[in-house]
């Protein structure tokens, strides 16, 4: 699991919040916790990505919207929590430290056939994009790209699971 | 040249006058002699063809005189120490083989009245066979012939003559020779040698690195050709080392840019997503809204600097699609509106209706319109008019070939002339932000597309960009 989990991160938010005296975000997160655990029927996202500021911020904010979120910073990570997790969406950087997101991506849908993927990247690499989209990710995203764009459409993607 | 042909044929025609005159001669003297020597044969007195012959040494043209017998041994000579020392088989046997007489010039040659050249006098040698007549018969028995009358003439005369002649053909005409050789010289110098030169230096120039150096040269086609090869060759270099040049800047400035793109993104993604979560945590307090909605500005400039360069260094390939391009106006605008930049500004917009789709790079088009507007709306600094027109026009002139026009004006302060000609330079700006490549990227963009970008400009009234895209 990564450095930052969502437990450590959440953890570290709660510290933050009571050194800063804000009761009202650690009431949040205390809340959000107990979400997390108690509710099942959520859709389970993978985010990966090396940005460390990006992914957890992202993570929170999907929590928020109603996803139960794991993060990892590298693909080997990526592959470790994918199999613990069996995530149903993946978010994959394909620049990452060690194995590129194309691989990464092409052994979580090897491992889950029925997993959607979309790919992120921060510049122009188009055979990694070609090849990660004929391996059956929905669409790449270039950073820095529009959040309530991203949201809108993994509920859109999120929609077509349930029914 | 001619008159060195002309020189030539006088010569010879003159040497050819003389060698006729000596032959005439010389068979005129042979006639006598033959006539002589049959007097005295016929009458039996020959003890007194040695007298004659001894009288022969007057007549001063001749150099020997001689009578050979049949085998032929010399029976009698004018001038015994004259004679040839390689006796005269070889003149006989010319007779019996053509049946004439044989005439020389001697020493033979090109010609042998330039006698001063070679250490030999010249002279002309004839040799005629005396005939075995019935009366002959009673002393000499058989054969055909009884024996052989040789005259050698003295031509030194007619050498001194003709080579005084050529002597004086010489000297008089040295100047004339002398202002032929100057004048071709100085034509060769003129129309070869100096252009030549000319064009060595240039090649050493453009050794030394002048790329692009031209030579200017007067001559002759043949040389003229090389200098124009050489300017274009020159020429040629210039283009292909500026390119290549170019080429390496780009590739290096494209990997620079696209190392810090990759990670001015990846911040700008980090900011973006917390701004984004802050702002759904701020909905209770207004007045900070505001604030981030100051970052997210700043983040889109950044996004946009960070763009413009990394497609000013990595051009790539158009992915056209069917494009809409008023919806994309709106769409720019509408985004734009949000800005503080724009807050003093009004938009105007005349969008035309039914415009076809045109297959373009939409995210291109996006960028440049997108370029076009920000650059109108800092123009105005204390407000103004931004106005958004489209429309389609045809080519009058031409094939009557359909476009589509987007003008984008603004009342702002306007651009110099003197800068009007450049703000299409790449890192050309007049603005304390930016660094000069939006406009570039502008027209790149227009041009791939096979469009046009025109820019027209008043200070203190405003600027208009004109684009026009061509349809199909």
């Amino acid at each position: 699991m990564g450095r930052f989990s969502t437990r450590t991160l959440v953890a570290h938010r709660l510290f933050a919040g009571d050194i800063l005296g804000n009761e009202e975000v650690a009431k949040k997160f205390l809340k959000e916790i107990a979400k997390g655990t108690s509710e099942k029927g959520r859709i389970r996202v993978l985010v990966v990505d090396d940005e460390e500021i990006f992914r957890e911020t992202f993570a929170e904010i999907l929590i928020e919207e109603g996803y139960e979120v794991f993060t990892a910073g590298s693909g080997e990570e990526a592959i470790e929590l994918a199999k613990e997790k069996k995530p149903q969406v993946v978010f994959m950087d394909i620049k990452l430290p060690g194995v590129n997101g194309c691989e990464v991506w092409k052994m979580v849908k090897k491992m889950y056939p029925q997993v959607k993927g979309i790919m992120v990247t921060a510049y122009s690499v188009p055979d990694l994009v070609k090849e990660a989209l004929k391996e059956g990710a929905i669409t790449c995203l270039y950073k820095p790209f529009e959040l309530p764009e991203v949201i809108k459409l993994l509920k859109k993607i999120t929609e077509e699971e349930n029914s | 040249m001619i008159v060195v042909i002309w020189q030539y044929f006088d010569l010879k025609a003159y040497q050819e006058t003389i060698q006729k005159t000596l032959f005439k001669e010389t068979s005129n003297l042979l006639t006598v002699i033959k006539r002589d020597t049959w007097d005295y044969m016929e009458t039996a007195r020959q003890y007194q063809i040695g007298v004659i012959f001894k009288e022969y040494r007057q007549i001063e043209r001749i150099k020997v005189a001689y009578l050979l017998d049949a085998q032929g041994k010399v029976a009698y000579a004018s001038h015994p120490e004259n004679l040839s020392p390689y006796g005269f088989e070889e003149q006989i046997k010319e007779i019996s083989l053509t049946g004439k007489d044989y005439h020389r010039f001697k020493p033979e040659g090109v010609s042998p009245f330039l006698a001063f050249l070679g250490k030999e006098e010249p002279y002309f040698s004839s040799l005629t066979p005396l005939e075995n007549k019935p009366s002959c018969q009673r002393c000499h028995s058989s054969g055909k012939t009884v024996g052989y009358l040789g005259l050698e003439l003295d031509a030194r005369r007619e050498a001194e003559v003709f080579t005084s002649r050529l002597k004086r053909i010489l000297i008089l005409s040295a100047p004339f020779y002398l202002f032929a050789i100057i004048n071709i010289f100085l034509f060769l110098y003129i129309n070869v040698f100096h252009p030549l030169e000319i064009v060595r230096q240039g090649m050493l120039k453009v050794k030394e690195g002048q790329l692009g150096l031209k030579v200017k040269t007067k001559s002759i086609d043949e040389i003229g050709q090389i200098a124009h090869t050489f300017n274009l060759m020159s020429e040629n270099l210039k283009i292909l080392t500026e390119e290549l040049v170019k080429k390496e800047k780009m590739a290096v400035l494209g990997q620079m840019a696209a190392g810090v793109a990759h990670e001015v993104r990846n911040l700008l993604l980090g900011i973006k997503t917390s701004t984004y979560y802050l702002r759904r945590k701020l909905e209770s307090h207004p007045e900070l809204t505001r604030t981030v909605g100051d970052i997210d500005t700043g983040v889109r400039r950044a996004e946009r600097t960070v763009t413009n360069v990394l497609q000013y260094t990595q051009p790539g390939e158009l992915s056209r699609e069917a494009v809409n391009i008023n919806q994309i106006i709106e769409e720019i605008l509408s985004s734009a509106e949000k800005e503080r930049l724009f807050t003093r500004v009004e938009i105007k917009k005349n969008l035309g209706l039914s415009l076809p789709l045109l297959t373009l790079d939409s995210e291109r088009l996006r960028q440049s319109i997108y370029n076009l507007v920000l650059n109108a709306a800092q123009a105005m600094p204390k407000g103004g008019q931004l106005s958004i027109s489209t429309r389609i026009v045809a080519n009058q002139i031409a094939d009557k070939s359909k476009f589509v026009e987007i003008r984008i004006e603004d009342t702002g302060e306007g651009i110099t002339e003197e800068n009007l000609k450049n703000v299409f330079n790449p890192f050309f700006t007049t603005k304390a932000k930016g660094i000069g490549l939006g406009l570039t990227i502008v027209k790149e963009n227009i041009e791939k597309h096979q469009g046009k970008i025109k820019v027209e400009s008043t200070v203190g009234k405003g600027t208009t960009f004109i684009i026009q895209l061509p349809v199909g």
